[in-house]
């Protein structure tokens, strides 16, 4: 029956990056579908739909700090049955000639290092349940580079590589390692970089709002997609297809 | 709590959906309250199965008959809001073997089948706004398999033809996707090829074979609006298989 297969109530889910964007969205729905939700952010959250619900279990932090890595193992549960590694930025969009050492190192930092050592951490403390699904956020730009992100894709770009190899790595033990890839969201990322609507209209199914782009995260993190690993899900409007300038 | 994933109302067209992983995508969107009308050059289910009996129609089309497709698409009653083309032969041919007739034969059946049947049901106005298609395509599009010349090209071309048509159809929020699995554990192998399947399974695939099911939750995924901004996609499926990765 394929209903059981899409089922996630009682799951036990840890999200990055909680508190807004697309973190948020996904952490919401899969609330709403019964999971038992650990949230992990930076930002506070409060005020907040989200905290109503008795299965969200809210943990601060910043991922980027061992010490606040380390403070989340103390605070999960005995084992996930999925993790959604979504936390992440695009650091400043600056020409290859301005990219300073700093700004490399520091989105190195968000977007690679610390996803990489999250995870290690969580699986070297077996909190890695055999059967569970990692889904990590990639993007468009991991693989579709254009003027002025080469920081941004470079790290991208890195985590993809770097995760494909993990989920060869974990195929053994049955455990799933899968990316989305998203294009255009309505998010903080293109407010903050000043996306022009002109752009936008690159995006052929147009912009979404993040709740309306969870889905491919639910599937990755659910038994509907128990034989899928190694694989990229792209989630773009079809924005990739014709290869266009990005962010 | 909210359902995941509902096709409920939904008039969905299944075309080689009489055995294999094609009838698990037809009773997988039943189950989700799809409306189904299978297509096989059967007409009917082999084995037979009652299952979800009221929401599944059987018809009768070989997909190779490229004459006959209009008045086919003409008969059906309401427009559709979902299209799965799975309709495939293998046509294994080392090139030393091969024969124009083969070679035809596997494009007609797996490539020229879903580009008539999408002209038509866009020509005549029997696929809704919003609607989602999926095309059945294979690992084979995407690497290097022995022996197997015509099928891989047949099914490339069909990945390729998804995003074509993906560009084509955005305006009018029609999506296009493909989904490329590796080996699946069908019906269709015989029982004096199990033993080679399990070998297979042991050497190369850490997640095991893929079951039709799936193929089919994917399937039932991409027609949903849960992935309503998904298109031009070609999913790999692999269950981790080193090859391919």
């Amino acid at each position: 029956m394929l209903k059981e297969l899409f089922d996630l109530s009682g799951k036990k889910i840890l999200v990055t990056g909680a508190s807004k964007g697309i973190g948020y969205a996904v952490a919401l729905d899969l609330v709403k579908l019964g999971a038992e939700v650990y949230g992990f952010s930076r930002s506070e959250i409060k005020e907040q739909e989200i905290l109503t619900y008795s299965n969200f279990h809210y943990i601060q932090g910043d991922m980027t700090s061992e010490e606040d890595r380390k403070s989340l193992l103390e605070k999960s549960p005995e084992f996930y049955d999925g993790v959604f590694l979504n936390a992440g930025a695009s650091g400043s969009i600056s020409p290859f000639h301005m990219v300073s050492e700093n700004d490399l190192r520091d989105i190195f930092e968000l977007n690679f290092f610390s996803p990489y050592l999250l995870l290690q951490d969580l699986y070297k403390n077996k909190k890695l349940k055999s059967g569970s699904s990692i889904v990590a956020s990639s993007a468009i730009a991991g693989y579709l580079s254009t003027i002025a992100t080469s920081a941004y894709s470079g790290s991208k770009g890195a985590l993809n590589g770097a995760f494909r190899g993990i989920s060869a790595d974990l195929a053994k033990r049955k455990i799933r390692v899968n990316f989305v890839a998203y294009g255009y969201v309505d998010t903080d990322l293109l407010k903050n970089n000043n996306v022009s609507d002109e752009k936008k209209l690159f995006q052929p199914l147009g912009v979404p709002q993040p709740s309306e782009i969870t889905g491919g995260v639910i599937y990755l993190l659910s038994q509907a997609s128990k034989w899928v690993t190694g694989s990229t899900l792209v989630i773009d409007g079809g924005i990739g297809l014709r290869k266009v300038p990005f962010l | 709590m909210s359902e995941f994933i509902s096709l409920k109302e939904k008039n969905i067209l299944v075309v080689g959906a009489s055995s294999g992983i094609g009838k698990e995508i037809a009773l997988g969107a039943a189950e989700m309250g799809g409306n189904v009308t299978c297509v096989s050059r059967r007409g009917k289910f082999t084995p037979e199965t009652q299952d979800y009996g009221d929401k599944i129609k059987h018809t009768i089309l070989d997909v190779t008959d490229i004459v006959s497709i209009p008045s086919f698409v003409a008969s059906t009653n309401s427009p559709f809001d979902g299209l799965v083309y799975i309709s495939g032969i293998t046509g294994k041919s080392p090139i030393h073997l091969l024969e124009k007739q083969l070679l035809d034969n596997v494009i007609d059946t797996n490539l020229n089948g879903f580009l008539f049947l999408v002209k038509e049901l866009m020509k005549q106005r029997k696929f809704n706004l919003g609607g989602s298609i999926v095309a059945i395509s294979s690992i084979s599009a995407h690497v290097g398999i022995h022996g197997v010349a015509p099928y891989s090209l047949s099914k490339a071309a069909l990945s390729a033809s998804v995003r074509v048509l993906a560009q084509e159809f955005a305006r009018k929020k029609i999506r296009f996707n493909a989904i490329s699995p590796a080996m699946v554990r069908t019906p269709l192998f015989l029982e004096n090829e199990q033993e080679w399947l399990n070998q297979i399974e042991r050497d190369s695939y850490p997640l095991g074979l893929g079951n039709p099911e799936d193929i089919a939750a994917a399937t039932i995924f991409l027609l949903s609006e849960r992935a309503h901004y998904i298109t031009g996609i070609d999913l790999i499926m692999a269950g981790g298989c080193e090859w391919v990765s």
